[in-house]
């Protein structure tokens, strides 16, 4: 499946860089560790095998997610401030919470996804499954996802049109 | 020969080497080789000389062979200019700006297909879409170079500029789901191998093929659409604050990207590295990829000094208000084709995709459509007459 050195390189880098977007104090910089958390986890679809799921990952978070979470850091904040992040001072507090929640997370997936020795599946072209799923066994949801966009997309366009238009 | 070359592909960390040497070495010539030839198509279309003095001393008195090294002395230029990072600059990213560029530039030469066992990742199913997505790191690094600079005019040019990358982003994703839907794989070596003779997909998506050259040059930030770069208007845009070398890692990129733009459209509408004719498959491959490239690329340097730049909003507007319905109603035609071959089996059906462009073109001929400005002169001349 998955070989050990490949899983704890592409964790380090994940779980890295997602601990850098919440202690960056730069927002920029803060955005662009978002960007390589996704690429982390793109490596991950494809160490996994899973090669259209990977490039649309890249293609979807990296490439329309992030380039708008920056778009929106860089005509909000002016060149070359070093804005502090809003952060509280308890921290010894906020590690003494999140750790019960940890537990709690780490023995629901244990208990949810036994560890057993998985075969592959299939590593054959997968993008010919998927559409079929999508549009034979899952065509309502599929449908019902675009009605889903459209709203949010004319709601988008509501929000942000100018006034008396 | 090719023992050795067995046995070096047994240790993929070494192959993997020598194959991005051997990409990196035909980017570098390539780009050399297509800024000479921009200057020298941009020369001969404005009826001057271009390049003569520097280059291989015998040939430097003919046309066009005259200036070829030129672009490696403005190589080596660049290469000794004084390093400026200006002082209030985000300096990592600053630095990591080119960089980005030009991996995510060189990233796109993994699936070109060269010729016809040579790509680099050979049968890559998703070969398309990995274009499209690779193009999203080009966004991302032209807004850390716009954010990097510490200058409002870099900042403006790269927001633009990211702005009309990702707003042709998605006429060019239809105009290649068309070729998607005909041939029924993102896999490129595949839509090559189904374009045998005369079948390229140009003849039957035109529509697509229009779309994506003028989707391609909108991407790749060359005129007619390089308002982010103009230097009237923008000072240089995104890359004002860089010099010497990381300048010209922005140069290299954005050659390197037409190129592949180029190499991309002519795999999947012109027929790659096919040979047009059975008889004359005895041309090597590589060959045929690199003259089919190279008219395209030949049609993105006539386009730069044909037409006047494109004002940011009118580009906006003819992204999203033109191509991308045009590029949706190919996709409803080229399935509704497909749709009816299968019930009606007959191959003329593949000529539905051409009827946009025929109606179009009696639909102008038939109605007389006056120009606006005819038709404003026209309510003025009312007007003060009324007056």
């Amino acid at each position: 499946m998955i070989g050990p050195v490949t899983f704890w390189i592409l964790a380090v880098i994940v779980v890295g860089s997602a601990l850098l977007v919440v202690t960056f104090k730069n927002i920029f910089h803060a955005g662009l560790a978002l960007v390589v958390t996704f690429l982390g986890v793109a490596g991950y679809y494809l160490a996994l095998r899973a090669d259209f799921l990977a490039i649309t990952q890249i293609l979807i978070y990296a490439g329309a997610i992030a380039v708008l979470i920056l778009f929106a850091i860089l005509m909000t904040h002016r060149v070359g401030e070093h804005k502090e992040t809003v952060h509280n001072s308890l921290k010894i507090m906020s590690m003494l919470v999140i750790a019960p929640l940890l537990a709690l997370i780490t023995v629901v997936v244990q208990i949810t996804f036994p560890r057993t020795t998985m075969m592959p599946q299939q590593t054959g072209p997968q993008l010919a499954k998927i559409g079929e799923r999508l549009l034979i066994s899952y065509a309502l949801p599929f449908e019902i996802i675009s009605l889903i966009l459209l709203a949010a997309m004319i709601g988008a366009i509501i929000v942000g049109r100018e006034e008396g238009k | 020969m090719t023992e050795i070359l067995k046995l070096l592909q047994s240790f993929p960390v070494i192959w993997m080497f020598i194959v991005a040497s051997v990409v990196l070495a035909f980017l570098a010539v390539n780009v050399m080789l297509l800024i000479w030839g921009e200057r020298k198509i941009a020369a001969r279309i404005q009826n001057r000389m271009g390049p003569m003095m520097v280059g291989i001393p015998f040939l430097n008195r003919f046309y066009w062979t005259g200036g070829l090294l030129q672009s490696m002395a403005d190589g080596i230029k660049l290469l000794m200019k004084e390093d400026i990072i200006p002082k209030c600059a985000d300096k990592w990213v600053f630095i990591s700006a080119p960089i980005v560029v030009f991996a995510a530039t060189m990233m796109n030469y993994a699936v070109v297909p060269f010729g016809e066992g040579l790509t680099v990742l050979k049968e890559f199913n998703v070969g398309l879409l990995y274009i499209m997505a690779v193009g999203a790191y080009t966004t991302i690094s032209i807004l850390m170079a716009g954010w990097g600079s510490n200058n409002k005019y870099s900042l403006l040019g790269g927001i633009r500029s990211a702005a009309q990358v990702i707003s042709y982003e998605i006429p060019m994703g239809l105009a290649l789901l068309g070729v998607v839907v005909m041939s029924g794989t993102l896999n490129i070596d595949e839509i090559i191998r189904q374009q045998q003779g005369w079948k390229w997909y140009i003849l039957f998506q035109p529509i697509a093929f229009l779309i994506f050259i003028i989707s391609a040059v909108a991407e790749t930030n060359r005129p007619p659409f390089d308002l982010p770069e103009a230097e009237s208007e923008l000072v240089a845009g995104f890359h004002t604050e860089y010099s010497g070398m990381r300048f010209a890692m922005f140069f290299l990129a954005e050659f390197a990207n037409m190129f592949i733009s180029a190499a991309i459209g002519a795999s999947v509408f012109l027929g790659g590295w096919m040979p047009p004719h059975p008889l004359l498959a005895s041309i090597p491959t590589p060959i045929w990829f690199l003259i089919k490239t190279y008219c395209i690329v030949l049609l993105f340097m006539w386009f730069r000094w044909t037409f006047p730049r494109v004002r940011v909003d009118q580009l906006m507007e003819f992204g999203w208000k033109v191509l991308t319905p045009i590029a949706l109603i190919n996709i409803i035609i080229t399935a509704a084709a497909l749709l009816l071959k299968e019930l009606y089996p007959s191959p003329w059906w593949y000529l539905l995709t051409w009827a946009p462009i025929v109606s179009a073109i009696f639909i102008t001929k038939l109605v007389n459509v006056k120009p606006q400005s005819e038709v404003k002169q026209e309510v003025i001349k009312k007007a003060e007459a009324a007056i």
